[in-house]
């Protein structure tokens, strides 16, 4: 390893990336996946980035428009933010589920989405939300859409290794609700096998304009346009017409494979628990006229 | 980025490998130490400062053995890295016995056999402290997702979730 340094503003970061050149670049965030990975493996050549000490890479914050989420906010503080469980609820849901809670306590959104593990389950919460990311690097700040940094490769998605995620910006979008929710081998601490989340637009009984993002079919969040559609479907055909749209969908995203017949059927079971937890949420919401994107 | 100050982290090559020096709180005892940039706290805390009931089990960050407090949070001191304890404050099982009397929530696990091999039990003792400080009279249900993220092989959970439960009365009895 070659150095290690702990910036304390994106300003300072980017003085010191211009002087690592094209050494590997490790940023690391809050570590729980960092470490693993490397399993102290480093190479000679390799710069470390501590993102810890930088504040420009936290807080949450209602901007009227939209919600600034810090980069390095970690799952605890995003699941205990009223602000979030409000306006942007699939990720309130995506967060409390994930790990447990001494990785809910480290884990960061920013590392996230950036880590680039299929079965991540933010990234699909932030993108059904229509959630952007700020990014720096030597070239400048860029807005991406979390759909572009997901990219359409499993395991690894657009950004290089000299790109920070500085932090989210998820639009508030009254009327609307949304929901994450996943299945994995533990009840409560385990990697998903399946997650899945919505956002829709919610009036008297009836879904419109829809966004159903899935996970871990090859990669973190894969969008499912016909699912989309079948959600808008009257109430009789609606749940059928869901369920079936998913199928077909994870049939043509990883066929052949020997889990696909498992993610099938938990993709059905997710869907009858995710049309329930949307439906009563917006009943809620219209019923205390608190309508706002959740 | 030659060795040395850097503006940040202050460096030691030896024998060439980066060492770094960090200077934290364990145990309510300010410590000093000289870790490599891929250590984990586990590391730091076993090999280092001795205090070998920081048990390792799958090395992951999934199953709670290995579980101290960082700032009063339970977190896996396997999945962190312990350069990012500088300046923070760490608690282990070894830092709750005050005055040789053990901490309310050891008692309660002696007095409800909620212990087996006891490869678990620091772990489990400190999710539980990291609960028991922010909610002193949790539910069953919080205990047990408080508890999740620690795996026991023995005992089959009940007698632990018990033995917080019979903590948390007794702190309330306490306070009573």
């Amino acid at each position: 390893m070659k150095g290690l340094f702990a910036p304390q503003s994106i300003k300072e970061f980017l003085a010191l990336l211009a002087e690592c050149g094209k050494n590997e670049k490790h940023l690391i965030a809050g570590g729980t996946d960092w470490l693993i990975k490397t399993r102290g493996n480093l190479s000679e050549e390799a710069v470390l980035f501590d993102l810890s000490k930088m504040p420009e890479l936290r807080g949450i914050e209602n901007k009227e428009s939209f919600l600034r989420l810090g980069s390095m906010e970690t799952m605890t503080s995003i699941h205990s933010s009223g602000v979030i469980r409000l306006h942007a609820t699939a990720l309130s849901d995506a967060a409390a589920s994930m790990g447990s809670v001494q990785i809910r306590n480290r884990a960061t959104v920013g590392g996230n989405l950036a880590n680039a593990s299929p079965a991540a389950d933010t990234p699909s919460a932030l993108a059904v939300l229509g959630a952007s990311a700020v990014v720096f690097s030597l070239s400048g700040r860029r807005v991406l859409s979390v759909e572009e940094v997901l990219g359409p490769c499993p395991n690894k998605n657009t950004l290089s290794d000299s790109d920070i995620i500085m932090e989210f910006c998820i639009p508030l979008r009254k009327e609307y609700v949304s929901a994450f929710k996943k299945i994995g081998s533990r009840s409560e601490v385990s990697i998903a096998r399946v997650n899945m989340a919505v956002s829709a637009r919610y009036e008297d009984g009836n879904f419109s304009d829809a966004r159903v993002f899935i996970g871990t079919l090859g990669s973190a969040a894969k969008r499912c346009p016909s699912a989309e559609t079948a959600l808008s479907m009257e109430t009789s055909l609606r749940e059928q017409s869901f369920k079936d749209a998913l199928c077909e969908f994870a049939g043509q995203m990883i066929p052949g494979r020997s889990t696909l017949p498992y993610k099938k059927s938990a993709l059905m079971a997710l869907a009858e628990d995710l049309l329930e937890m949307l439906e009563e949420r917006g009943r809620a919401s219209e019923k205390s006229g608190e309508k706002s994107h959740g | 980025m030659n060795e040395g100050s850097n503006g940040n982290k202050e460096l030691t090559m030896i024998v060439g490998v980066i060492f770094l020096k960090i200077e934290l709180k364990v145990n309510g005892k300010l410590r000093r130490a000289e870790v490599e940039a891929s250590e984990r706290l586990i590391d730091l805390l076993r090999q280092k400062l001795g205090l070998v009931s920081v048990k390792e089990g799958c090395g992951a960050g999934e199953c709670g053995a290995c579980t101290v407090l960082m700032d009063g949070e339970a977190v896996c001191s396997c999945v962190v890295p312990a350069f990012q304890t500088d300046g923070h404050d760490i608690l282990t099982v070894d830092g709750l016995e005050e005055n040789g009397e053990l901490d309310v929530i050891q008692q309660s696990f002696i007095d409800c056999d909620a212990v087996q091999c006891g490869f678990c039990t620091p772990g489990m003792i400190m999710s539980a402290k990291a609960l028991l400080i922010k909610n002193p009279s949790p539910s069953r249900e919080e205990i047990r997702t408080a508890l999740a993220g620690n795996i026991c092989r023995c005992t089959g959970y009940t007698q632990i979730i018990n033995a917080v439960e019979t903590a948390a009365e007794r702190i309330g009895e306490c306070r009573r």
